[in-house]
This record gives structure tokens, sequence and C-alpha cells, in this order.
């Protein structure tokens, strides 16, 4: 149904981090096809590995890696969730019921990562939006904190002085948005104008199709097809003074 | 800024939303939202085929609906059908739901992959990225299953798209970590390479997140990175800020960019090409160098990116812990930022110098920051600052301050957040007793730690300040002094009752002449405290009570009317009943020889790793104890005492010890040797014994010639250890078939070369085995 095909055994004490991995491994399969387990191990303070073995093979992979990504408000309603690693419903409403929790404890001069269960946890308040990002133990804060600003930029580039409400009422876009940006939680694109200029496309491809329906239905009438090309105008015009 | 949808606004979904914002209680937001559910299963189930722009409204609706919190359990046949819309938005809100509500209906995966397919070679870019984004944000074996060959053929391809390129090396990546067995390295990988070089700089963002994962496993097939890593990293550099225009953060040349570029190159030991070398260790004084210059504009997002840099490029410096320059110039970099005005910047600075304190070269350096740090310690408002001060000091800890820093430790401690204290009392165990000159000190500190956070004081703590007031004979008169005046105290902790109570039934009669301690004023004291006192500490206090009675026989008769009574004879807890019973028994019949004999004093404890030291490391794992102090310890060798509890599985935790490191391996090397003791999932077992008992290590040197008869009985295990190389064993057996695997770790940093292997078998059995090798597929650095 809404579960993941890669959540942890269901004896385990769901929406925590299983004890072992504190310093330990921690093993769940992936897939309930293979003999897949993922081990996260801590080698160091700060320096963790993923090692995945199938079967009889054990990979190697490192551990830098964007966990999620939540956005809410100062009343801790989540505005955008956007996760990175397989993970149970069940675990990501825990997740984030605690994460927003300490966030929101969080008085406002301080600073602007904290430590979370295992991860580092980098937020930054935007006028009534919390936005949170969990990153690994080798992963580089501050980069991570001008993710999260880059990311608001797009929005308020986007939308124009963008708000909470904004979020609200165009939360695909904001989905939308976010993909063009970090792809797997790692940032694929840093031109801003190269972000934008692909979610515009893509806004422009749609109406398109909807001018060239709109013609075409209003083809019957010279004052429809007219209305129809002042519509399209108008609309580009207004993606345009973004 | 408009409240409404923007270009193809869906009005219902609008009003849907401002309903729910409006709704007054939580019930009528239910009641709403049931209501909402109800018409759409009936728009889906109707007669009447949805047109694409309906069923993309409702779509959205049980997508909002989810992410509201609520379960929604339909929708995905109709999300799928969006799939193979032509519609671009109506593809968008399609791939966006089933990549929020992830559904393992078999049925359903495969039309998702089949939609995928169809737009991957649709040679449409949107499509194509709009599919790809869809396997990165799900990631499941079986979208890697299906396209795990496809994707690198797009990325390398001449044709494709820049965007498109981007998004498929992310999407890779995201499959490579989920499903690494499924993406082969082949041709594509030295064209991937080549993708940094790449005119693009999305495309080359991409690819090096793509390359730093791939070359953990494969360094090899991706070592030519390393020097087109370096000129492109001394080419941002060296750039003036408008030459990368867009890529331009804030005045930053290509701040995300750098940072990947450091990243990939923490990956590879440091280059051997002179040229190379040279060109890097430029760059990295150009980046310290800037840090030093005046900024060019006063936004915090510019001094961010600046940092950021400049903070992964002491990663890398540190990592390579091979240029005394840098790493002192780094240090400095790091103290200056201790005492910098942005929270953030002290946080990170005492967070990068941890790392730093335990190299040889920089350890000196750290050391002069002392004073700052303890005054961090002291006045940081935030927490998690005071934290890493804490780490810090534990970190830069050497003989030269460590009465101070214990001493800054413990009055941190009496303040401390509850949720560090025990890791906290950990570390003061260690630092205590391993720079203990003088043990009448360590015997002080610890008692300390028992006064301040008994409750977090774990067992392992107190076992281990009896095991060396056991072994060392000059601090037993002390240890018994202190811990009869702790007792006094009127509120006491248990633990310290447990310590007491043992230590003065070892050691009571080093203090019985001073009147004020003789030997009746020590029993009562104790047991002033029984009632008070769980069960585990009375059971080892009535041990204490017949100990007494062999030191000093004048006590026998009052205690023997103690264990005599009801409360003790017939008490509930089986244990302590048994004790009473007995020990009551042993004094009245035993003869005072016997009785010596019986209760003679405690022997020393074998030597062996601190049971503390390898407690923090399960809670943080190994690093979070410095290199210094592995390497203190392994010079030090004996002289510590350690030993596990005494308990009867000790042997089975040495035993199942497979992996936990002898003193003399590096840290990195320490946890290679442990994957390749990693079985699969059936042996979960095997998983908790080498990862979660984190016993006593065998000793660096010996074959473990016991450990060979350990396989009578046990089927996993250490064979053979040594400085090098570690050879496991993991065997199963059914009926008349069994299988053995042995696994050869490499403990050094550097790779084996011409490693070959041979098995020997006795006679006969040669026919009955098969062996077969397996390539060693695990290099570590």
């Amino acid at each position: 149904m809404n579960g993941d095909t890669s959540a942890p055994p269901a004896n385990q004490d769901a929406g925590s981090r299983p004890a072992l991995s504190r310093g330990g491994g921690v093993a769940w399969p992936v897939s309930s096809q293979r003999n897949t387990t993922v081990v996260h191990i801590k080698v160091s303070r700060s320096s963790s590995l993923v090692v995945v073995v199938v079967d009889d093979d054990v990979f190697l992979i490192s551990s830098f890696q964007m966990q999620f990504m939540l956005l809410f408000s100062r009343q801790g309603k989540l505005r955008l969730q956007k996760w990175y690693v397989p993970l149970s419903d069940k675990e990501k409403k825990k997740i984030t019921r605690e994460l927003v929790q300490t966030v929101l404890a969080r008085k406002p001069k301080m600073c602007s990562f904290l430590e979370w269960r295992d991860l580092k946890v980098v937020y930054k308040r935007y006028a009534s939006l919390y936005f949170c990002c969990a990153i690994e133990e080798q992963d580089n804060e501050l980069i991570t904190l001008e993710i999260i600003h880059r990311y608001v930029e797009l929005l308020d580039k986007y939308f124009g002085s963008v708000c909470e409400l904004d979020i609200i009422f165009n939360f695909e876009k904001a989905y939308f948005i976010l993909d063009e940006f970090l792809l797997g939680g790692e940032a694929q694109e840093t031109s801003k104008k190269n972000v934008l200029k692909a979610i515009e496309q893509a806004d422009l491809l749609q109406e398109n199709i909807d001018f060239q329906m709109r013609l075409f239905a209003a083809s019957r009438s010279s004052v429809g097809v007219m209305t129809a090309y002042e519509d399209l105008l108008l609309l580009r015009s207004s993606t345009r003074c973004m | 800024m408009p409240a409404v949808s923007k270009g193809d606004g869906m009005r219902g979904l609008a009003v849907f939303i401002s309903d729910i914002r409006n709704c007054k209680s939580k019930e009528a937001e239910i009641k709403r939202i049931n209501k909402e559910l109800a018409n759409i299963r009936s728009k889906f189930k109707g007669d009447k085929a949805l047109d694409g722009y309906s069923k993309k409204k409702y779509v959205c609706k049980l997508l909002f609906i989810f992410l509201l919190g609520h379960d929604i359990d339909f929708g995905h046949m109709e999300a799928v059908n969006l799939l193979s819309s032509n519609k671009y938005t109506e593809k968008q809100i399609g791939y966006l739901f089933i990549s929020v509500l992830v559904n393992s209906n078999s049925e359903l995966i495969r039309l998702i992959n089949n939609a995928i397919k169809n737009d991957l070679s649709s040679r449409n870019p949107t499509f194509m990225c709009l599919a790809l984004h869809c396997i990165a944000n799900v990631g499941s074996r079986e979208m890697a299953e299906a396209f795990a060959s496809e994707i690198p053929r797009i990325l390398v391809a001449g044709d494709t798209m820049d965007s498109v390129k981007q998004s498929a090396a992310l999407c890779l990546l995201r499959l490579y970590k989920t499903s690494p067995d499924l993406v082969l390295m082949g041709e594509w990988t030295s064209r991937v390479v080549h993708l940094l070089n790449d005119q693009h700089m999305g495309v080359v963002t991409a690819a090096i997140s793509l390359i730093t994962c791939l070359s953990q496993k494969n360094p090899d097939e991706f070592k030519t990175c390393v020097s087109l890593a370096v000129s492109r990293l001394s080419r941002i550099v060296s750039s003036a800020s408008t030459d990368l225009q867009d890529y331009t953060y804030y005045f930053v040349p290509a701040p995300w960019l750098s940072c990947k570029l450091l990243r990939l190159l923490q990956c590879y030991p440091p280059p051997e090409d002179g040229a190379v070398k040279g060109r890097l260790v430029e760059c990295l004084e150009t980046i310290l160098n800037k840090a030093q210059e005046p900024p060019k504009s006063k936004k915090v997002q510019h001094s961010n990116a600046k940092n950021a840099i400049l903070f992964e490029a002491i990663s890398l410096i540190i990592h390579y812990d091979s240029e005394p320059n840098l790493l002192v110039r780094a240090c400095n970099q790091l103290g200056q930022f201790l005492q910098h005005r942005e929270t953030n910047l002290r946080y990170l600075a005492l967070e990068s110098m941890c790392t730093l304190a335990s190299s040889e070269f920089s350890h000196e350096a750290v050391k002069t920051h002392i004073e700052t740090v303890i005054n961090a310690l002291k006045t940081e408002r935030d927490v998690s600052v005071r934290q890493r001060a804490a780490d810090l000091l534990y970190a830069m800890c050497d003989r030269s301050n460590a009465k101070q820093i214990v001493a800054e430790m413990l009055s941190y401690l009496e303040t401390a957040d509850y949720s560090i204290r025990e890791e906290m009392v950990l570390k003061v165990a260690i630092l205590a007793e391993k720079y203990a000159v003088d043990y009448s000190w360590y015997v002080d500190t610890i008692l300390n730690l028992i006064r301040i956070a008994g409750d977090y004081v774990s067992e392992e703590v107190w076992y281990r300040v009896i095991q060396i007031v056991i072994n060392r004979d000059d601090v037993q008169g002390y240890a018994a002094k202190t811990v009869f005046e702790a007792l006094q105290a009127p509120a006491c902790h248990e633990n310290m009752v447990k310590v007491g109570g043992y230590i003065l039934g070892e050691f009571g009669n080093l203090i019985a002449g001073d009147p004020r301690s003789s030997p009746l004023v020590q029993f009562n004291l104790l047991h002033s405290k029984f009632h008070l006192c769980s069960v585990p500490t009375r059971a080892l206090l009535l041990s204490a009570y017949i100990k007494f009675i062999n030191l000093f026989p004048e006590t026998k008769v009052t205690i023997q009317e103690v264990l005599r009574c009801d409360s003790q004879i017939r008490n509930s807890d089986v244990e302590l009943q048994q004790r009473a019973v007995e020990y009551l028994k042993l004094s009245s019949i035993a003869s005072t020889d016997v009785l010596a004999t019986v209760l003679e004093e405690m022997p020393p404890f074998p030597e062996r790793e601190s049971s503390i030291l390898a407690k923090l490391k399960k809670k943080k794992g190994p690093g979070a104890v410095s290199v210094t102090e592995l390497e203190d310890s392994k010079r030090e060798g004996g002289e510590l005492n350690g030993g596990a509890d005494r308990g009867p599985d000790t042997s089975a935790l040495a035993a199942s010890n497979a992996s936990t490191p002898s003193p003399s391996a590096d840290l990195l090397g320490i946890r290679s040797a442990a994957p390749i003791n990693v079985a699969p999932v059936s042996a979960g077992s095997l998983l908790v014994d080498v990862f979660s008992e984190a016993g006593p290590a065998a000793p660096s040197a010996a074959v473990n010639d016991d450990g060979f008869l350990r396989f009578v009985c046990k089927n996993n295990g250490v064979l053979f250890e040594n400085q090098l190389l570690q050879i496991g064993i993991k065997s199963e057996y059914r009926q008349n078939l069994g299988r053995m695997y042995l696994f050869y770790g490499n403990k050094t940093s550097v790779q084996f070369a011409s490693f070959t292997t041979t098995v020997s078998y006795p006679g006969e059995l040669q026919s009955h085995i098969l062996s077969a090798l397996k390539p060693p597929n695990l290099q570590m650095r």
C-alpha cells in the first residue's frame, strides 16, 4: 500500500534508528526479493560508511547523503516533506514529530546546526517557515545552509515574493522546483537561471497545449480566436515578469 | 503573490485547500476530508471516463490529503494512468503521486516501469527528466533492475541534452546507493570521468557526486578523476568573480562545485604526481589565504559560502595529514573562528578541531587553544556548542593537561544536559584512567563522577575502578578511606554504595585501625544504606558482610544476627535468600582457616582492553577514541588493567568477537576488516556478534591458539589476527553438507599486492571439499 519495500523489519522500534546503529551496524532488508541488507557503520565521529550486502557480495558506499528536507510552520504544521532515504510511513511520522519539536524548542540566537539522533540537522527560519535538512556526519553544514537559501531564492523568484500561503496552495510546484534543484539529495543545478528556465519551460509547454486546444475550440468564431491569443500573451508576459 | 494556483490552476484544488484551512477543528477537517475522499472514490469508480484535467485534479487532491498526514489507499491506478498522458502537467502530477506514495503492488510497478521506459525513450528532454526524477525519488529495486543498464547509456551518449545528463547522473547515483550490485561498471565509467571536463557546470556538479560515490568501491576505475578534479578546482579558485556568471553565488565562484571537488579528493590519498600535488597544495593555500582577506559582501550568504569551501578544504588537509604547514595553518584559522561572533562558525571550528586534534602534526597546535575551549564550555549559551567544546577537550587531552581537562569536564557534568551525561561519564572515566599518574587521583575522580552523575555511571565504569583498585596495591588504602568518607554523605548514590561495599569488603582492614573507621562502624555505615538499595546492591552488600566476618571476627555476632533475621533468610528474592542462608551457614560451620581461604582477597584481574573504551566505541564509534589515545594504549600496552565482566559469558564474548580492533590497527583499517565478516541476512546473529559486542580485543601479536579450539563449538569468529591481516571464518552446516567461508581482512592502509591463498586439505578430505576463491572485492584506502 503506502509502505516502502525498504522498511525495517516490523519487530524493530519503528521510527527510531535501531539501537545497533550507534557504533554498530544497522541492518534491514531493502528488498524482499533479494538478500540485500544495508548496514550503516559508524567508523568515527565524523565519518560513517554504508555497506550494502547483497547475497555474498559486500559493497562499500560512502555516506554523503541528505536524508530529508522538511518545511514546517511555527505551529508545527508540515508544509513540505522530501525524503531521500527509504523509510516506512510510520517512521517518517515519528521522525517528523520529534524533529519538529526539537527545532521549535530552539531559541533564536542558537546556532543553525544541531546533532539529532546520529544525524546533523541544519535549519533556518524564513518568516513563518522553518526549513530543515538532515544530513549525515560527513556532509558540509555550511553548504547545506546555502542549499536551503538557494531553494528559498528559487521559490521567491518563481512565486514573486514567496510566502507560506504560496507553498500551501501550490505545494506541487514546490516539489517540482525542489526536484529541479536537488535530486536524490544532491545539488544538480546550481545556476538559479537554469533551474527557473527549466520550470518555466514546463509551464510554457502546458500553456502551448492549452492554447492550442482553446484555439481549436475557438476556431469557430474569430472573436474566440482573438481572445485566445490575448490570453496567451497575457500569460506569457506575466511569466516573464518573474 | 498569488494565493491561487499559477498557470494551470486547478480551481477545485484551491477551493478544497481553503476549505481545509478554514476548518475550525480537527473533527471538521476529518469530516471534510472524508467527504472529499468519498467524492473522489465515486468519481474514480464512475461510469464516465474522467478527462485528464479532472483526473489530475483528483490525484492532486489525494496527494494533498496524504501529505496532511492521512492514509490513502486508492488512487494509484489513476495516477499511473496519468503517466501515459501526453500533457506535461498531468504526467508531472502522476509521477509526483507515485514517488510520494510508494506502492509495492507488482502490477502497478510493472505499469510504472513501462511508463518510465516510454518516457526515457521518447527523446523529449522534459519527459526524460521527469522519468529520471521519478526513478531518483523512488529508487526501488524493481526500478533498478529495469533501468540500471539504460541510464549509464543515456548519461554518456553524445546526443543527450545537458539537463538530462545531470538528472541521469544523480539518478544513477541513487540506484547505486540502493542496489549497487545492479550497476555494473563498464565502458561508460571512463566517459563519466570525462564529464568532469564538461563545459556545462550543472553536468559537472552532478557527475562529481556520482563519481565520489562510485570511486569508494572502485577506486582504480576512477582514479584519473583526481587530476581532473584538481585542475578544475584550481581554475575555479583562481577565477575572478565575473568568470563563472550564473554559477557565482554572492561573489563566491561555484561554491557547491568547489565543495564537491574537495569532497571527491577526500576519497583518494594525496596525489602521487608531483605537479598535480603542487597544484593542489597551491589551491589549498589560496583558499586559506582568501579566508584572511576582507569579505566582498556583508551578506551572510557570502561568508557562509566562502567558509563552506574553507571548512571542506580543511577537511581535506586533515584527511591527507601529510602537510605540516597546511595543518598548522588550518589549525590557526580554526583558532580564529573559535572566537568569532557567529555561533555557527564557533560550532564548526570546534567540530573541525576535534579531528585536527588527532593528527600528530597539529595536536600540539590544537592544545594551545585549551583556554578558549574551556571558556566556551563554561560560557556558551547554546548546548550544541558546549557539547562540541566538551568533545574537543576530550580529543585534545593528553598527559600534560589531563588533570585540568578532567576537572573542567567534571564541573561541566554537574550542569550538563541529561542526554549527554552518559557519554560524558564514560569519557571522563577513560581520561582519568588513561592519564592517571597518581592513582589516588583516579579514584577520587571516579568517586566524584559517581557523586555528580551517579545515575549515568554505567557498570563498566565502576567495575573498572574496582579492577584498578584490586590490581594496584598502593591505592587500596586510599580507596578504602575515600570510599568510607564518601559513604558518610547523607544522600549517597547507589553506585557509591556498590563501590563502597566492595572495596570495604576487600580492604576495610586497611582503615580498621582508626577508631573512626573501626570494623563495626564500617559495618553500620554500610548496613544503614542496605534498605535503600536495589536487589543487586543488596546482594553485593551481603557478600561484603561475609567478608567482614572473615576480616573482623569481632563483628561476627552482629553480622550473623543480621543474616539470621527473617528479612534475609526468608527474603522473597531467591538470590538474596540464598546468599543469606549460605553465608550464615558458612560463618557458623567453617573454621577460621577455611573461611580465610574461601574469602581470600580477590586476585588481580587479567589485563585486557578496557571495557569502558569498548563501551564508548559502541556508543559513538571507534573514532570517538582519538588516534593518539589508541597509539598511547598501544605503547603502554599492558600497563593498564582491563577486563570484561567476569560473568560466565566472557568466553562467549571473546569467541564471538570477530572484528574488535586491536590497538595497533589504524582507524579506517579497523572497519575495513569488519565488513568482510559481515554475512548475508540469514546469519543475523553474526551481525550482532560482530557489531554489538565490542568485547575485549585479542592482543595484536599472536595467533589465537585457543581461538582455533573455539571452532569446535562455534561456527564463526576470528581465526587469526595480526597487525596486517585478519582471517575470519564463517561456516554453516546442514546435515551432511557444510560450507565454510574464509574472509581475509586487510588491516593496513595500503592495498595488498599479489595476495594469494592456498588451502590444503588433509588426505581424504580433498575429494570431498570444493573450494572457490572470490576475487578481493573490497579495497579500503
